[in-house]
């Protein structure tokens, strides 16, 4: 089971998010000002941590920087009110490995404090991606099923290669947007979709292939099928 | 705001009072000389009249015998062509002096006539211009008339006249000079202020109207105006700083209260309760949209956001965003092309937000296209600007929607039954606006479609070859 300190100073806040995380099977710990968050991290013994940006005492920039100086490495997911894309940026060089803006849903909170989980245990050096009978050639941006080849445009190349790495887990369409064009704000539209649809079209022609689910008002799950 | 017509200049105050004085100049003018003429030519007639009664009376007493000699004696010593007699037999005929005919309209009493048609005379014309005369009927039957020329009443009026025209000639050519000078130096001011105006009203409200060291009556409306301008800002900036704060306040309330939604979907529930719920979910889902929309324009309408600028490649970004949206397009049977050219220098500015720009411009395009339509996005490179176009040939917006279109939330009557959140071309606008950049929207082609226009002067010290 993994474990998360989440760091917020908003009660009701820090419920949704502990029960959330119980929810997906993190055992969490809440502290509720930047002090307590800040030596209970150092104490360590945490997968990951939520940390809200504003705290009454500390500044959550503070926080992640005394951490990453004093060499722990755990992923911070920063909470904060502040959408301003300098703040993000701001968060991100202090060294906060992922950042969300309120009001956020809990459904992304956890998919992306999921996808920081997993990041720290993909190996960057693998040449190719497997899932299922589906092989994606990183090297020659190449789709093989079964040794036969399947024609991938380079966006459905960059969507299936993050589908991929997050197998079975759930990734949400802000992540997609993030993580395939690179843009951090909310495209707004059933546009992600559109191109899941299309990369799916070309998957699910052979039954045996892995299938992307829908989650209803979250995101989608790339899933082998039994 | 439409500025003055040129031929229309005409119409400023200065125009108007220097207009005003010519003409109340020109008739007085006409009014003093006519005076004046009437006065002279009224005294003339007097002198006239006085000189020609004084020879008649003189000749009255001369014997009829010696009246030949008398006239051709005194007569000799009037100025000829002015002053001049005839003496003529009881039958009419001709007997001595310049004059040579009889005239019938003049009466027979002794007292002096002004006559408009001269009379004949023998030198140095054969006719007077208009005269005074007077005919005296002599004891012995002969006529004896006496003539004062009247011309020279005309010759004065023909001097007033003239002075008249030397007078206007020499107040009104300068007067006009003097108005066009006079009237450029406020004309330029008040355009300079004009412009000022314009650019307040696109939403510079930080500009203030120019003031001169001269303190006139322009300064003092200028100053009240900025006065005014300096009260709606603060009012402006007020009313901005609550919204931001309420929208900021909502922000903790609205995730619980969809986390709190989405942890009672959680639950195992009733099938209508459960419908109720979703309808909940959903509708908090709409009021979130909504929100970070409109939380996004302000952060965007906030000057500080262009700490991220740099040069970056638009083709790029124009085919990229084309690619993101092609598939949809293609999902309702429309064409989105793309029309760039093969090299373009870079622009200047923060390529993720002209991405979210583009993304809300081809959204709307999409969205407001019927089915089989065509939708272009094109990059062109004109006169040291890079130009983005989305152009569409669906409904089109009606001209009096195109600057409401901007607005925040403002959605158009026709596009209620389409989804969106109405922010995304105020989106757009602020987003625009940051970069200093212009917005068009305008009809594609004779009412109908859309093309919406993003003007981007190029990255400073760059040019387009």
């Amino acid at each position: 089971m993994s474990s998360a300190l989440v760091i917020e100073d908003d009660q009701v806040t820090a419920e949704i998010i502990v029960a959330e995380l119980q929810r997906h099977g993190f055992s969490s710990k809440w502290a509720a000002t930047g002090r307590d968050g800040l030596a209970l991290a150092i104490a360590g013994g945490y997968d990951a941590i939520t940390l809200d940006r504003m705290l009454p005492d500390f500044d959550g920039l503070t926080i992640v920087s005394t951490l990453r100086s004093l060499g722990i490495q755990t992923p911070v997911l920063m909470i904060s009110a502040l959408s301003d894309v300098d703040e993000r940026v701001l968060g991100l060089r202090a060294g906060g490995d992922d950042y969300l803006t309120k009001p956020f849903s809990a459904v992304e909170m956890v998919a992306r404090l999921d996808a920081l989980l997993r990041r720290t245990a993909a190996d960057p050096s693998n040449p190719h991606l497997s899932c299922g009978n589906l092989r994606l050639d990183l090297v020659e941006h190449k789709l093989t099923r079964n040794d036969e080849d399947i024609q991938l445009l380079p966006t459905e190349f960059k969507l299936l290669n993050y589908l991929m790495r997050s197998a079975g887990q759930l990734v949400t369409r802000t992540m997609l947007f993030e993580g395939v064009w690179g843009y951090h704000f909310d495209p707004g539209t059933n546009i992600i979709d559109v191109h899941i649809g299309r990369l799916r079209k070309k998957l699910e022609s052979d039954k045996n292939s892995p299938v992307i689910h829908t989650i209803r008002g979250a995101g989608y799950v790339l899933v082998t099928q039994k | 705001m439409s500025s003055l017509p040129k031929n229309e200049d005409w119409r400023s105050s200065g125009s108007r009072l220097i207009g005003f004085y010519a003409v109340f100049f020109v008739a007085w003018g006409a009014l003093f000389t006519g005076v004046l003429y009437w006065e002279i030519s009224h005294y003339l007639g007097t002198v006239a009249e006085r000189t020609l009664l004084q020879r008649a009376h003189y000749y009255q007493q001369i014997d009829d015998t010696q009246l030949l000699a008398e006239l051709a004696a005194s007569e000799a010593f009037s100025t000829p062509g002015i002053d001049a007699y005839g003496l003529f037999a009881p039958d009419g005929k001709h007997v001595a002096g310049d004059l040579l005919k009889l005239r019938s309209n003049l009466p027979d009493d002794g007292q002096v006539h002004y006559l408009e048609r001269g009379l004949s005379i023998a030198l140095p014309s054969t006719e007077t211009r208009s005269s005074y005369a007077l005919m005296a009927r002599r004891p012995d039957g002969h006529i004896l008339i006496l003539a004062r020329d009247g011309g020279s009443i005309s010759a004065v009026g023909g001097i007033i006249e003239q002075a008249l025209m030397w007078g206007l000639s020499l107040t009104l050519i300068p007067g006009l000079i003097g108005w066009r000078l006079l009237r450029r130096r406020p004309l330029r001011r008040v355009k300079r202020l004009q412009l000022c105006t314009e650019s307040i009203v696109s939403g510079n409200l930080s500009e203030r109207l120019p003031l001169s060291a001269r303190r006139d009556e322009l300064d003092m409306l200028a100053s009240a105006v900025n006065t005014m301008l300096d009260h709606i800002e603060q009012l402006m900036y007020e009313v901005k700083n609550v919204c931001d704060g309420i929208a900021h306040d909502l922000r903790t309330p609205l995730t619980r209260l969809r986390a709190r939604l989405y942890q009672l979907q959680q639950l195992p529930l009733a099938r209508e309760h459960e419908q109720a719920l979703n309808q909940a979910f959903e509708e908090s889902e709409s009021i979130m949209v909504r929100f970070q929309g409109l939380l996004r324009v302000a952060e965007l309408e906030d000057i500080r956001r262009r700490s991220a600028f740099a040069p970056f490649p638009i083709m790029a970004l124009l085919k990229q965003a084309h690619e993101f949206y092609e598939p949809m397009a293609l999902d309702r049977s429309q064409t989105l092309s793309l029309a760039i050219p093969s090299d373009c220098p870079s622009v200047y500015g923060d390529s993720s937000l002209l991405f979210e720009a583009l993304v809300n411009l081809l959204d709307n395009a999409i969205k407001f296209t019927p089915e089989g339509g065509h939708i272009e996005l094109r990059g062109s490179v004109k006169d040291s600007s890079v130009m983005i176009e989305v152009v569409d040939d669906g409904a089109g917006i009606p001209e009096a929607d195109r600057t409401h279109v901007i607005r925040r939330l403002y959605r158009g009557e026709g596009s209620q039954i389409n989804p969106g959140h109405g922010l995304g071309l105020s989106l757009v606008a602020a987003i625009v606006k940051l970069h200093g950049y212009t917005l068009d929207i305008r009809p594609a082609a004779l009412d109908r479609g859309t093309c919406v226009l993003i003007h981007c002067p190029l990255f400073i010290g760059q040019t387009t070859d």
